[in-house]
């Protein structure tokens, strides 16, 4: 560590989002940065309700000593780096979003009560409501960022930079030949220090139909295509997110039943099997949602809440059952955007 | 004197929490960290020639 100038940052007020674009949803991330701002790479990436499950001290060693090695070589590499940073922010910092301006530039300190501290995940939050604020669908690119590769097929090993730990039978990365073991070198040219980096790239290829990849495979290093199939994005489980709260029907920390729980309740896989952790909006603590809008079968709780954010808006009623003390009851939830 | 007068204010933030690290009650950031200072940080970066990790937590 005291190979770096090292800081911790504990709130969003007055952040620079011209520079500091990374998943505002996680609970824990890092950039990593020579002082002229150029980015050397991220670290700190979630896909579930886990939030430890894709990352380690391992990794974050590794992702470390791949910065040094950067900066090393910096500015040699400069131009390698130039895609880590992001494009022009909708605003230039958090305060200036429009439900976002009682909050200060720097946050006013009372002992006991820092209310006036800005979260990251409230930059997500307010860019959702911009959108459901004028009844919009949140496009795809919004509601999924920060996509993992395994929406493509690739599942990369958490104890290491990007190591490919495997690749999915009939997948896009099987067909474009990925093979376990692979470790991601570049992709698009940009160094990969992460998993984090290689979700950075994901999300930022909005329009693009594959993505340059360079990997070392027993020694060797070969050039590869990643193909980004139509829908890809939205094999992502977005149900951990927290920003969903602004659109979302569900209490809080709501998430599919694991096999045991289905198995339990005879509602094996397709079948819609959602419980409900907390209470609020016409659900008791314990529900378990079996039918939406008259499906039965094919929603994950990560699928309902992507229905929501795009098929339905504030003011608009969802219609749900939940199997509640052994019977079910049918619910209308009543959209709204939270406050 | 430039240098001394950098590193006199990265020691300064260390050793003295500021009111919103009080505030959280955020005392275990200690040591070599700067705490929420991302302009220190970056003069401290420049003048040491080391890179910056930056944790958003």
């Amino acid at each position: 560590m005291d190979k770096f100038v090292c800081v911790r940052v504990v709130q969003a007020n007055g952040m620079d989002l011209t520079l500091f674009q990374f998943d505002y949803n996680l609970t824990w991330a890092v950039l990593f940065l020579n002082s002229d701002r150029t980015i050397y790479g991220r670290y700190g990436t979630r896909s579930t309700h886990d939030p430890n499950k894709d990352m380690s001290i391992g990794s974050f060693r590794k992702a470390m000593e791949a910065a040094l090695e950067l900066h090393k070589g910096y500015p040699g590499n400069k131009a390698s780096l130039a895609g880590k940073t992001g494009p022009k922010p909708r605003f230039p910092a958090p305060e200036h979003y429009p439900n976002l301006k009682k909050f200060g530039y720097t946050p006013a300190v009372t002992p006991g009560k820092p209310d006036s501290c800005l979260h990251c995940h409230q930059i997500t939050n307010n860019e959702f409501r911009l959108y459901r604020g004028v009844r919009q669908p949140i496009p795809d690119e919004v509601l999924f960022d920060y996509p993992m590769p395994d929406n493509l097929g690739l599942s990369l090993d958490p104890a290491e930079k990007a190591t490919v730990k495997g690749v999915s039978p009939g997948s896009s990365a099987e067909k474009d030949d990925f093979k376990p073991g692979d470790e991601i070198l570049t992709l698009e040219g940009q160094p990969i220090l992460s998993i984090a980096d290689v979700q950075w790239v994901l999300t930022q290829s909005r329009q693009g139909k594959s993505i340059k990849a360079e990997v070392r495979r027993g020694g060797a290093t070969r050039a590869l295509t990643l193909s980004l199939p139509a829908g890809w994005r939205r094999k992502g489980d977005i149900s951990w997110r927290g920003s969903n709260e602004i659109f979302s029907p569900l209490p809080d920390e709501s998430e599919d039943l694991d096999r045991d729980e289905r198995q339990k309740l005879g509602l094996a896989l397709p079948a819609i099997a959602i419980k409900t952790k907390w209470g609020g909006r016409g659900f008791e603590q314990g529900d378990v949602i079996v039918e939406v809008e008259g499906r039965r079968a094919g929603l994950s709780c990560s699928d309902v809440l992507a229905y929501v954010a795009q098929k339905k808006m504030p003011g608009d009623k969802l219609s749900v059952s939940v199997l509640r003390g052994g019977k079910e009851v049918k619910l209308g939830i009543d959209l709204t955007i939270k406050q | 004197m430039i240098r001394h007068i950098g590193l006199l204010t990265v020691l300064s933030v260390l050793q003295d929490p500021g009111a919103l690290q009080k505030s959280l009650d955020d005392l275990e950031v200690r040591g070599a960290w700067v705490y929420n200072d991302l302009g220190t940080a970056f003069a401290e970066s420049k003048r040491s020639g080391k890179p910056m990790l930056v944790v958003f937590r």
